[in-house]
Formats: structure tokens, sequence, C-alpha cells
């Protein structure tokens, strides 16, 4: 070896044995993990899927009333199959370290989006199904991941057809609901909601802001104005289907009585497994936004009612037997329902010492025993209807938000009052 | 005992030893020729003489050959005056009708013959010298000797004795080496015109920095040398003004005056006049350039809009780098090596054949990454995400080559062919709330000049070809941010300088028009990246200088054919006053306003950007209806050389800047699934003119100073500050640091030893980055803070042997990096820049 070359080697040297350090902080989170497998759908017509994500803790209805935390979408040309059975890949990225359930929705009438509460959401005629950890058995499976993994071969099976809209309502009256009668009554207030034909005035036309069907093109001027075009749409005709709340008092057991509550306390305080499940929640003046544990959550107030309550012949929070009012085990169309609203409330704040859940941590307020009215926000509240599929309808919505024209006989108006709660 | 008294014997030791020392060596030969002229004046040749030596000896110069002739003929040392022209007439051969009757009458009275000029190098030996006498002899073998040191200086500079053309000479776009200017020999006195500092870039010609209508910084090849820097962004770090922003190892954004960002799209950046601009994504990649560092001549930086002169996209300056022309300078072979994963090795070739000139070059270059997002080596076994190279610790790997071959055919007929490639895989920062991505692109480019007549037509043709995409991405997300893309610009441009004089009012005058052909396919604009979009430009351009006395005046004007801009929002008119308060000192005052057109990008785009949710995303839509991003400028600066130690500049602007384009909220639908986005449309957004006008306002000092021989010494700072303004509110904009300074000293040792130390300051900076909420669907503007940062870098490098062949060097750059291991950022999602530590090996000859 020469002088001279012996100067190269360790240069060379260095140049090529480098590792670069793994940055302190990173702008891309590699730590977050991923999911991927196949959508398995039972039918004939193929439309987009969603595939949704939950908190394994904090379930989507009719579990629970969590939200998706992410979700991704399955183009109707992805499937592959036939005779009935098409399936497709899926990916689902950016999950933080956690356990979760994966569903699916195969939106036949093209009719879903997560950005307005009235889309967000199976219709009549969609599929849904959820991972399950095998095919055999279809029971819902949970997925842990951790630490940037890629969980693949997640299966959805997309399996079960909705024959019912969402519990589309209105309410009946204007329905206000004074605290202080709620805390001193023994039997809390109710209120009544009923069900409308905007059901499938929905289902065929919420989408009336998709614009003209053309791919987006700089340089058409099929679309009119670029900012205003949308995307095509593409999608099998549908046949609407029936409207009504769809009223369900569960007997499982088939015993020809209704089942108790699936949660402890509320079985202890005479409550049925009766659907649909009613929950308010406060949405007067913002409530802003909390910290636990690393996470952000909103403060919320949140209460759940109760329906049927009179149709069923029980007194909530009483106790007592179910009477045939309403018929046991039997899903049924009902136009009308009432509510009982029950005078405890949930305070999702950062102080909240009574318990934590997928929410965060929160305080529970009794107005008959541990509080009083003046501790309850008062004002506008959102009432949720979440029905045994699993659809829900909530009032008010984006409709009365945005305004829109009656549509078909259904005052869009509707959509816009709340339950107004006063001291 | 103190440091000064430590200090002070190798002080006075140095300023012993200054006659091979220099830190740029043609400052130095600039003030030995300014004192050699200065005691010719006073009739004292022998200093004269020397003073002369030593200018030639630092920088070889046809006129300072031919004052050595001069100076030893007033000596009546006729044989070494003999020899002298001899050099004189070789190095310029044009000058031989003039000087050949000097030599004939010297070699009558010396008894000696002519000697074929020209038949090939020179070399200058005491043994030509025929029937000197013993005292002659001796001093001959003196002269033989200086000669004999003068040869290997020459060598050594990388200057063959054979042709001397001033690398002044240039031409103002890397054209051909313009035919030299016979030297007026009539007056039988000394030539004074040798080592003036040109600049070519502000006004398309050569002219005295004293009369640029712009402010202009140069830095030299022997900056680039002595500085030890691997890139030119690096370089460009000290210039007053300027703001080099590296948010990888591989990409440095930059900025004059403020505007920096990612992709940074204000400064037109001209590799020989030719433009370097990728007008479909709006900037320029510098790591994609096919020359080598080695054949760069200088840069010129020039601070101020410069649409007058180059169009669309000089809106805050202009950067022009300059290569050597093609004959000149030594052949080179240089090999780096060190940290964090840096390689390089280059090499450039040059010389005549025959009457044609060339010069080629090649080389490979690789960067280490700063920074790694994950280590997929260390992670889960199936992990979540996949880098777009497979090498996920290299931020550059490139590969260039370059070529130039110029030939003058006769004094009014000169052509030069050249071309270049590189192909590289690089990191770096797009636009918006986009991740780092990679980037494999294949750059190539020719190019051809005729000079015919005054008549100066210029054709190129750039090609930018390659993929890219986010660097990091989920194994299942597909793609979908992939892109693949072909841009192609043909130029063609013909101008007309001309001088004449009206009376004593002396002027210069270059006319100019042009056509530019761009075509663009690429994956996120209007139909993907089957649609070829194709735009074609027209340009026309007249600039006018003119003096009379000490008083000079400049006035420009182009105007811009755009197929999506009117021509009344392409009209850019510049005007300048100056006046020579002393010989070498100006005072100016300049006016300019200058666009950038939006780009391919802002124009055309339609992309389905993803969201953190996977099945949402927001389309991207071009707009064509965007108006150009304007400045207006208006500045006073003084520019003094009023003394061979120094040059100074001051500099006070004012500009405002407006209708920048940025992208714009999302306008929010109640959308479907779209099966070609395989997702739903949450919204769109596109890009829009902001309302809001920038207030800049700045001071620049800037000196040098060339104390005494191998010592250079630099300094300036800028101060800064920028406002935005949207009806009555206003409020600052801090990402651009209010306060800028840079210092640095350079000294070539006696003992054949270079060293020079630099650094950079930047105060705090407080960015408000736009971009996407996913919860709002809007823009917000997050401020986000980047602390002040010093970076210093040093070099050594030691030429071993007495020929001075041989270079070992070492680096350090960023050394508060290198000691620390914590490198700062220059802009909030960049990566923390890492020291260098590298080593590197050079051979001349």
């Amino acid at each position: 070896m020469t002088h001279r070359t012996s100067w190269l080697l360790p240069l060379l040297a260095a140049a090529c044995s480098y590792d670069a350090p793994v940055h302190p902080d990173p702008p891309f989170d590699a730590e977050l993990n991923a999911l991927e497998g196949t959508v398995v759908f039972v039918g004939d017509d193929i439309g987009p899927a969603y595939v949704t994500v939950y908190d394994a803790d904090n379930p989507g209805p009719p579990i629970g009333t969590g939200a998706p935390v992410t979700f991704s979408s399955v183009s109707p040309s992805s499937f592959g199959g036939g005779a009935g059975l098409n399936s497709a890949p899926f990916g689902v990225t950016q999950l933080i370290d956690g356990d979760y359930l994966v569903n699916a929705l195969v939106d036949l009438d093209d009719n879903f989006s997560p950005f307005s509460d009235v889309l967000a959401g199976a219709t009549c005629n969609d599929w849904i199904g959820t991972h399950v950890a095998d095919l055999q058995t279809a029971l819902p499976a949970v997925v842990a991941l951790n630490s940037g993994e890629a969980k693949r071969d997640v299966t959805v099976l997309v399996s079960q057809r909705m024959t019912t809209n969402r519990p589309v309502f209105a309410f009946k009256d204007s329905p206000e609901i004074s605290l202080s009668a709620s805390a001193r009554a023994v039997i809390p207030l109710t209120y009544t909601i009923e069900a409308s034909a905007a059901s499938a005035v929905f289902n065929e036309d919420i989408s009336i802001d998709h614009g003209p069907a053309c791919e987006r093109d700089l340089d058409s001027d099929a679309c009119g104005p670029v900012l205003a075009c949308r995307p095509c749409l593409s999608g099998p005709d549908v046949n609407p289907c029936d409207n009504g709340i769809t009223a369900w008092v569960v007997d499982a057991d088939n015993d020809g009585e209704a089942d108790p509550y699936p949660g402890e306390l509320q079985a202890a305080a005479g409550i049925f497994n009766v659907f649909p499940r009613v929950f308010i929640e406060y949405i007067g003046e913002p409530l802003g936004e909390f910290r636990f544990e690393g996470q952000m959550f909103p403060e919320r107030w949140v209460s759940e009612n109760f329906p049927m309550a009179q149709e069923i012949g029980i007194e909530v929070l009483t106790g007592g037997s179910a009477a045939a009012i309403a018929p046991i085990g039997v899903p049924t169309k009902m136009q009308q329902i009432s509510i009982t609203v029950t005078p405890i409330f949930r305070h999702y704040h950062a102080d909240g010492a009574s318990a934590v859940d997928a929410n965060g941590p929160y305080d529970l307020l009794d107005l008959r025993e541990n509080a009083s009215p003046e501790d309850v926000p008062t004002g506008r509240w959102r009432a949720t209807l979440v029905s045994h599929t699993g659809q829900t309808w909530n009032v008010p919505n984006d409709i009365g938000a945005e305004g829109l024209p009656t549509l078909n006989g259904f005052d869009g108006n509707t959509q816009d009052e709340a339950l107004i709660l006063v001291p | 005992m103190s440091v000064s008294k430590a200090l002070g014997p190798l002080l006075a030791l140095a300023t012993l030893l200054p006659s091979i020392a220099h830190a740029d060596p043609k400052d130095d030969a600039r003030r030995h020729f300014a004192a050699g002229l200065q005691a010719a004046q006073g009739e004292n040749f022998e200093v004269a003489l020397q003073r002369f030596l030593a200018a030639q000896q630092a920088f070889p110069h046809p006129a300072t050959l031919y004052n050595i002739a001069k100076s030893y003929t007033d000596l009546d040392d006729l044989p070494n005056a003999l020899t002298y022209y001899r050099l004189f007439r070789d190095a310029s051969p044009q000058a031989a009708g003039e000087v050949d009757p000097i030599i004939a009458v010297l070699e009558a009275r010396l008894g000696q013959s002519v000697p074929v000029a020209g038949a090939g190098p020179v070399r200058v030996v005491g043994s030509s010298m025929a029937g000197p006498t013993a005292e002659e002899l001796a001093r001959l073998q003196g002269i033989a000797a200086e000669l004999e040191a003068l040869t290997a200086a020459l060598q050594r500079r990388g200057e063959e004795v054979e042709v001397v053309p001033s690398p002044d000479a240039t031409g103002p776009d890397g054209g051909p080496t313009a035919v030299p200017e016979l030297p007026d020999l009539d007056d039988g006195g000394f030539l004074a015109d040798a080592y003036e500092r040109v600049v070519v870039t502000a006004s398309r010609v050569g002219q005295d920095p004293l009369d640029s209508p712009s402010t202009v910084s140069v830095l030299t090849a022997d900056d680039i040398l002595l500085s030890g820097v691997t890139n030119v962004p690096d370089l460009l770090r000290r210039v007053a003004g300027v703001d080099a922003m590296s948010l990888t190892s591989a990409h440095t954004d930059v900025s004059i005056r403020g505007f920096n960002q990612k992709l940074s799209n204000k400064v037109l950046v001209l590799v020989d006049g030719r433009s370097t601009y990728m007008d479909f994504l709006g900037t320029s990649m510098w790591s994609s350039f096919p020359i080598q560092l080695e054949e760069i001549e200088r840069i010129e930086v020039i601070r101020g809009p410069g649409s007058a002169v180059y169009g669309a996209n000089a809106v805050t300056g202009v950067i022009n780098i300059i290569t050597r022309t093609p004959g000149e300078g030594q052949q080179v072979v240089r090999v780096d090596g060190g940290a964090p994963g840096l390689g390089r090795a280059s090499g450039v070739t040059t010389g005549r054949i025959g009457g044609t000139a060339y010069r080629l070059s090649a080389g490979y270059e690789q960067l280490g990454r700063w920074a790694k997002e994950t280590d997929l080596s260390g992670g889960p076994d199936s992990p979540s995400v996949e880098t777009y190279f497979d090498n996920d610790d290299q931020a550059l790997r490139v590969l260039r080559a370059n070529a130039r071959l110029d030939r003058t055919i006769s004094p009014d007929v000169a052509v030069s062919v050249r071309g270049g490639l590189s192909e590289s895989t690089s990191e770096f920062y797009p636009v918006g709330a986009l991740p780092n991505y990679g980037l494999l692109m294949r750059h190539s480019y020719l190019r051809g000049d005729l000079f015919l007549k005054g008549i100066h037509l210029r054709s190129f043709w750039n090609s930018n070809s390659g993929e890219t995409g986010p660097w990091v991405r989920y194994l299942d997300d597909g793609g979908s941010l992939d892109a693949q893309f072909a841009n192609n610009v043909v130029d063609v441009e013909v101008e007309t300088p001309l001088r004449f004089d009206t009376g004593s009012v002396k002027h210069t005058l270059n006319v100019g028009a042009g056509y530019r052909y761009k075509g663009v396919r690429f994956t996120y604009l209007n139909r993907g990246f089957d649609n070829l979009i194709v735009e074609q430009h027209g340009k026309g351009f007249i600039n006018e200088q003119l003096s009379v006395g000490p008083f000079g005046a400049v006035a420009s004007l182009r105007v811009d054919l755009h197929p999506l801009l009117p021509i009344t929002e392409t009209l850019s008119p510049r005007g300048a006053l100056l006046l020579r308060v002393l010989p070498k000192t100006s005072l100016r005052a300049t006016a300019g306003s200058a666009y950038r057109a939006p780009n391919s990008v802002e124009s055309y785009m339609n992309l389905r950007l993803p969201t953190p949710v996977d099945g949402v995303f927001v389309t991207d839509l071009g707009n064509r209806d965007l108006r150009p991003e304007r400045i207006n400028t208006f500045e006073l600066g003084i520019h003094d050389e009023s003394t061979f130690l120094h040059t100074a500049d001051v500099v006070v602007y004012l500009n405002t800047v407006s209708d920048l384009i940025f992208l714009d909220d999302v306008t929010r639908g109640f959308a479907a699934f779209d099966p070609v986005g395989n997702g739903i449309e949450v919204g769109t957004t596109g890009w829009v003119n902001l309302p809001p006008t920038y207030t800049g306002v700045g001071v620049e000092a800037d000196v040098e100073l060339f104390p005494t021989d191998g010592v250079d010494l630099f300094a300036n700072v800028n101060l800064s500050q920028i406002t935005e303004t949207v009806g009555n509110e206003s409020q600052r904009d801090g990402a651009t640091s209010t306060i800028k300074a840079n210092a640095g000293a350079s000294y070539r040792t006696p003992f054949r030893t270079d060293l020079n130390l630099t650094m950079h300051y930047l105060s705090p900076q407080e960015w408000r980055l736009r971009s996407f909420d996913p919860t709002t669907l809007e823009i917000v503007a997050d401020p986000q803070q980047v602390p002040a940062r010093l970076l210093a870098s040093a070099r050594i490098g030691v030429r071993p042997f007495p020929n001075e062949d041989l270079e070992i060097a070492g680096t350090l750059w960023n050394i508060a990096a290198l000691i620390t291991g914590n490198g700062s950022i220059e802009h909030p999602i960049g990566q923390p820049v890492s020291g260098r530590a590298f080593g590197s090996i050079s051979y001349r000859f």
C-alpha cells in the first residue's frame, strides 16, 4: 500500500459505515401502528366499503356509544370473488398502541359520509359486519397493536344486511324539561319523539350536494366552477325501507319477560334492556377540552334516558314489571315513543372523581341525591337514538344546521330543535 | 505571558514572509499590482518590478507580464525585459502585432532570433538566454530561478503559461471566453487594467461592481476551496442577506432578504446564465447540478429583484454560478470521506486540442441522513412502515458528469457546446404539510452558444425526470402520494450587447428576445402523469446603462409573454442612479420590481391529499387565475474599494411583497365515495393569492479585508424585519431572523498550510406554518420556534510536497454539533443539522 492510498481507506470507511441516528422528535410518528386484512362481503351487489376501527374500551353502537377512532375505505373495484362472496384488501394506519375492534360497512346506496351526522352510518340495504376471530364462529375479536407494528390478516366479515332505516325522529312537541321537577319527581318527566317519513327522503336524496357526475378535471367545463366540482357518484339502485323507530324489548332467553338492562346499576334500578338506547348531551355553550393521561378529551355533560317506560308500563328507577303494551322480544316499528329523563348526569372533565371510562374521568351527579339542578348546565341538549342494529339518529343535526329546505314533505326545521333543560 | 505577546513573534514572522502566501490570490495580486503602478508612476521601477513580480506570482495575468517587461526595460535589464515581452506575447497572441516590434528591437539589440510564438507551453529556463556576461549570467540565473518559481506558481494556480486569458473575461453568462481587448501599447506606459473586479449577473454584461445597479457579492473558487464546503448552498451562508436553510442533509433552501420556505421559490439560480429553476416545482435542486465544485470559477449573488434582467422568479435575488473557462486551470482529482456518511470523489480535466478548449468533469457524492424516523432494523418483526429507498441512512447519492467545448473560430465568431447529466437519490421536504420525500431524479442539459459579430445566440434544453414519494409510509398506504415527473424546458435567446458613445455619454445597451418551451408531466397535476402540459413563453428585454463622468444611470425593462398571465403583470422595470463620489467609491439608488409566476403545481395541481384518516382525502386543485407574486424594492447602497486592502458594501432596502401564493382553507362538502381516490373527499383546497402585504426593511453591511499576503478577513451583518399587514392590522413575520451575521478568516501560511475559520449566526425565528387541521378542515398557522443558531466551521489544508500538487485537508463543519452531538434545527420541521468531520485528498496536475 502506498503512502497516499493509505489515507483513502479510513475516509471511505467512515463514509460507508454510517448509521443515521433516530430523530429525537420525528415529525412522522413511526411508532404508530397499522393493521391490514380482508373485507369479506356476503352479497351480490358491491359498493364502497368502510372499515371502521373502535377503541375496544369504547365500542360503537349498539354495544356502546363510542365513535370510530379512524376508518379507511375500500373501492368497489377492488372486490374480487363472485357467487355471493366477495373480498377485498384493506389497510388502516396511524393507530396508537391499544386494543381495537374492527367493523365494516358496505355502502350500497352510496350515501355514507363521515363528516355529516346524518350520513355517517348505515342506512337501509347497507351491509355491516365485524372482525371475527374466524369465519366459523363469527365472534368479534379484539386486535392488539403495539410499538409500530403492522397486524395483518385481519378479516372483517360483512354479512348483516340492514333491513331497517335509521331511527329518524323529531320531537313531538318542543320539549322543555325542568331539572327541579325532574329531581323532585318520583316518576321522572318524559318527552316524546316520533318517527318520520323523512328516513326514505334522506336515503334517496341526502347527497343533494354531490354536484354533477364527472371526473374532476381542470380542463373540463362540465363541472362548472372547479372548486364546486364533485366526484362521480354511482351505485346500485336500492329499495327504500319502511320508516319508523324500531323498538325492541329484548328477551334473549325467550322466557316471555323483558331482560334486565346489561348494566348492574341500571338493572338494579329496574331498567329493562330496551332499544333504542337514548342519550342526551349538552350542546349549549362550548365547554372546552382537557388532557388526561396524555390524551385530549372534550368536556361533556351526558345523560342516558330510557324509552318506552310508559309504553311497557314500568317505573324507571323505581322498579316494576313490563306490561304487555309493547311486544316483548319482537322488534316492532313504532311511530311514536316516550322517553323518560333520568336525573342522573355524567360530567366528563379533568377533575372528574367518580370514575373513568373511555371518555375520560367524570363526576356522577344524581339530582335526587348529591347534586342540585344548578349544577347541571341548562339550555340546548341533543338527543341521540341508537337502534339495536347500531343505526343512530340525533336531533339537532346537520340538516337543521345547514338549514336545508323541506324535502318531500319533511320539515327540515324540526331537525334543528333541541331538548331544552331549564333549572 | 499574554496572548498578544505570544502571538507577536508569529505575527511578525507572518508579515516577513508574504511573498508566497495567499488567501485569495487574486486579491493579493490586485494589491501588489496597484502598488506596482503607484511605484512606476513615481519612477521607482525597482519597487514596481518587485510588486509586479509578486502580483504575477500570486495570480498570473498578461498585463502583469507586460508591466514586468516594462519595468525591466526601464531598469535597462533588456534580457529579462525580452523574456517577459515574449511571455506576454504568448499569453496574449492577439497583441502580437503590437508587441512583436518591441521584441524584434530587443532581440536585435541582444542578437537573438525570434522564436515561434504559440508553438507550445513556454518553458522559461536560463539556458534560453544567449550571450550573457558573467555578471549577466549571475543575474539571469537569478531570473531563471525566479521564473522557475513563477512556472511552479503558474502550475499551482492552474494556469498554463501558454494561455492566460483573464478569468474576468468569461462571458456574461458563461459563454465562450470573450476575445480579450488588445492592451493599449501605444503610449509606451504601464498597463493599468488587470485584476479588475468584474461582475456579469446584474446587467448581463461585464461591469465593475462600482457600476452595478444591484448589490453583488462574489464568492471565488478559493472561497470554496478554503472553506471546505462540499456544496454551494453551504458556501452561500456567508453572504450578507442570504438565508440558507437545511431541512435535510441533502436539501438546502436558499433565500435572499427573507421569505425562505420549503422548496424556496423566490431566488433564480443560474449556472453560467442557464436557469436551473424547475418550473413545475418552483425551485432549484442544488444537488442535481451536474457540475463539480472544482470547476466553479466564482459565484455571483445579486441581492434584490432581477426580473428586469432575467424575467420570472428572480424575485429577491439571482445566484449565478460561473464555471471556469475551458482550457484554464489544472486537472484536479479529489476524494473526500468522513462523517456523517460523507463520501465524495471528483475529477476535472481541462485543456486544448488544437483550437478547441475543453473541460470535462465527473464525480460521485453521498451524504448520510441527519436523522431517521425510526430504526426499522430494531423495531417489531412486522413494522407498520417502510422507507422510500432501501438505504434509510443515506440522504444523498449522486453521480454527475459535465462537459464543455469552446472554440474561437475568428475574432468575431466563437461557439460553445456543453452538456451534463446527473442521477441522484435524495431526501427533501415538499411544500405544505407533506412529510419528507425521497427523490430519484435524472437531470440532463444541453446547451449551445454562438457569438457572431457581437450577437449572442444561446439555446439550452433542461430535462428533469424521475420519481418521488414520502420517505416513510405505511406498508398499506398503497403509495397514494408516489409520483412520476418528466419536465423539459427548451430556451432560445438572442441578445446584442452594444457599447457606444454619444458625445460624452458612454452607453452600454443590451437588447434581447427569446422563446421558452415548457413541457411537464407530473402525477400530481391535472390528469396525472400521462397528460403533457405545455406552456410556451416569449420574452423581450432592454437594458441601458449610461455614464457621464462620475454619474451613471441604468434603466431596464423586461416583459414576458406568459400563457396564464396578462402581459401587464409580467412587466418588470428597474432603474438606478449611480454616483462615483470617489474613483473607487460609488453611491447607488435602485428601484425595481420583480415577480414570481405561479408554478405548475400551483396552476395545474389535481391531487388527492391524504389526511390522518385513511378513508378521507382533501383534493388540492391548481388555480389558473392566480396573480404572480410581486415584489417592489427600493434600496440605497454604497460600494467602496478605495483601498486595495478592502471592499465594503452598505445597503439599506425596503421591500413590499404582495400576492404570495399559498394553499387556501378547505371548502367542505358532503361528498360520497370517490372510486378514483378510493375514499371520501372531505373537501377541496386550492392555491390562492394571500391577502397580506409584506413589508421588509433591512440594512446589510459587508466588509472584506486583505491586510497582508495570505490573509483574508470578512464580516457582514444583516438586520431586517418583515411585517405582515392586512387592512389596518399588522404583525411581525418572524420567520426571517432579525439579525444575521457572518465572519471568517483565511490564512494561507508560508508553510504550504491553509487555515480557515467561518462562523454564521442567526437570531431566533418564529414560523407560522400553515397546515391543514383535519378536525376543523381549516388551514391553521401555528407559531413554532426555531432557536438562534451559530454554525462554525474550520478547515486545515496541507500540501506536503514542495510542488504543492497534493493537498491533504481536514474539515470540521458545524463544530458545535460535532462537540455536543446535538444540532440545531433550521426549520420547525427540519432535521437537526449535524456536524460534519471529513478529510480530503486532492491532486492537481
